[in-house]
């Protein structure tokens, strides 16, 4: 199973060099913890997040928070600009779908001031130690952090247990079309 | 309008009203649709009569309605720090879904010290099917010393003047309320961390 998901994890890394259009909208949220390196820039060490992303009334919706453990690195969101779909396994209305989904914003941080972020969060089931969780952040276009890079983008890492994402279909507030952008995928 | 035309009026009316409440008889649905209810936070505390919380995202406002709430790390005055805390809660027409979660917990209640790498609580109902809750403890220690967490509901550990309940699932009139850590002190302090309920009804 994990190596079947190791390749879904490069391919969707490559993923984050291409913009996505938003064809239409529903929710992912979740909270965990993945095991970073910040993609090589420090030891292992936890990466801790709570993450919402969605539209809402012709609004993207959502919020990202997070913070490495090693480096100190704080993200605090301060606008969701874009919500994209990457792909869904599933019916819409099938409470069991998986998928991966792009939040796309910008954020306060206390080592790098104000960036873009995108967010690649993927949840591939219940309950959760194989859902994924991706962070890039650039600034002025240049990315100052991401964990890209990391060998493993599952929450908790090699061990189990570490968060859940959780896909929900849409309702009745998606159905306005929302505006989308992603400066950190520029 | 004359007087007969008043009655025919009146008598239409009421024969309006019979026919119908003839026609509703038979139907057994709910005339109305079924309302989501919604709420989750990742603390919510009462610590000698003060209320206090992080991360609440307030009531759900009915179907298609989406309410998230979070911070990048937050504390209570003398009870508990975390980081991370977020919360978020969506409505449907046919389902109510609510989750709360945050890391690196560290709390002092009554001089018994309690922490958490990871807590996280989640409640769905949707119309039709029981209502689901889940919890995520990780690494929780009281007083430094592991707890071995079961993952079975209402889960109760001792401590000095009350108790943790781990993972406390209530029914509620068309859903699930679930605490993922409930610490109560008697008489001190009642501290929720991980809390989500969902409805339909």
């Amino acid at each position: 199973m994990r190596k079947n998901l190791w390749l879904g994890a490069a391919a969707l890394v490559l993923g984050l060099a291409s913009t996505a259009a938003n064809a239409w909208c529903d929710f992912l949220t979740g909270g965990g913890f993945i095991i970073t390196t910040g993609s090589g820039i420090h030891e292992p060490a936890k990466g801790t997040f709570g993450v919402g992303g969605g539209c809402k009334h012709g609004e993207p919706w959502g919020h990202l928070e997070y913070q490495d453990h090693a480096n100190g690195l704080n993200v605090h969101w301060l606008t969701i600009t874009g919500y994209a779909i990457v792909y869904t396994n599933g019916e819409e209305r099938d409470p069991k779908r998986t998928g991966a989904r792009y939040i796309c914003g910008t954020a306060r941080t206390n080592l790098y001031g104000d960036v873009d972020f995108v967010v690649a969060a993927v949840d591939n089931g219940e309950p959760g130690e194989d859902d994924w969780f991706i962070l890039r952040l650039r600034q002025s276009g240049v990315t100052v952090y991401t964990t890209e890079g990391d060998a493993d983008h599952s929450l908790g890492g090699s061990d189990s247990g570490g968060g859940n994402l959780q896909l929900h279909k849409p309702n009745a507030s998606t159905e306005e079309f929302a505006p989308y952008y992603c400066a950190a995928l520029q | 309008m004359n007087r007969r035309n008043i009655v025919a009026a009146l008598a239409l009316s009421v024969w309006s009203a019979g026919a119908a409440a003839q026609l509703l008889g038979g139907i057994t649905q709910p005339l109305t649709a079924p309302v989501p209810t919604g709420q989750a936070a990742a603390v919510r505390a009462t610590v000698a009569g003060i209320p206090a919380s992080l991360a609440d995202t307030g009531t759900l406002g009915g179907a298609g309605d989406a309410r998230n709430a979070s911070q990048v790390a937050g504390s209570i005055p003398s009870l508990l720090s975390a980081g991370v805390p977020q919360a978020a809660t969506i409505g449907w027409s046919d389902q109510a879904s609510s989750q709360a979660s945050l890391a690196d917990l560290g709390m002092t209640v009554a001089g018994i010290g309690i922490s958490a790498g990871f807590v996280m609580a989640s409640a769905t109902a949707a119309a039709g099917t029981a209502a689901r809750a889940a919890s995520l403890v990780e690494n929780l220690a009281i007083n430094g010393v592991p707890v071995s967490v079961t993952g079975a509901p209402n889960q109760v550990v001792g401590i000095p003047g009350g108790s943790i309940v781990i993972n406390q699932q209530t029914a509620t009139p068309g859903g699930i309320a679930v605490n993922a850590l409930h610490v109560i002190v008697n008489g001190l302090a009642d501290v929720v961390v991980g809390s989500a309920t969902a409805a339909i009804r």
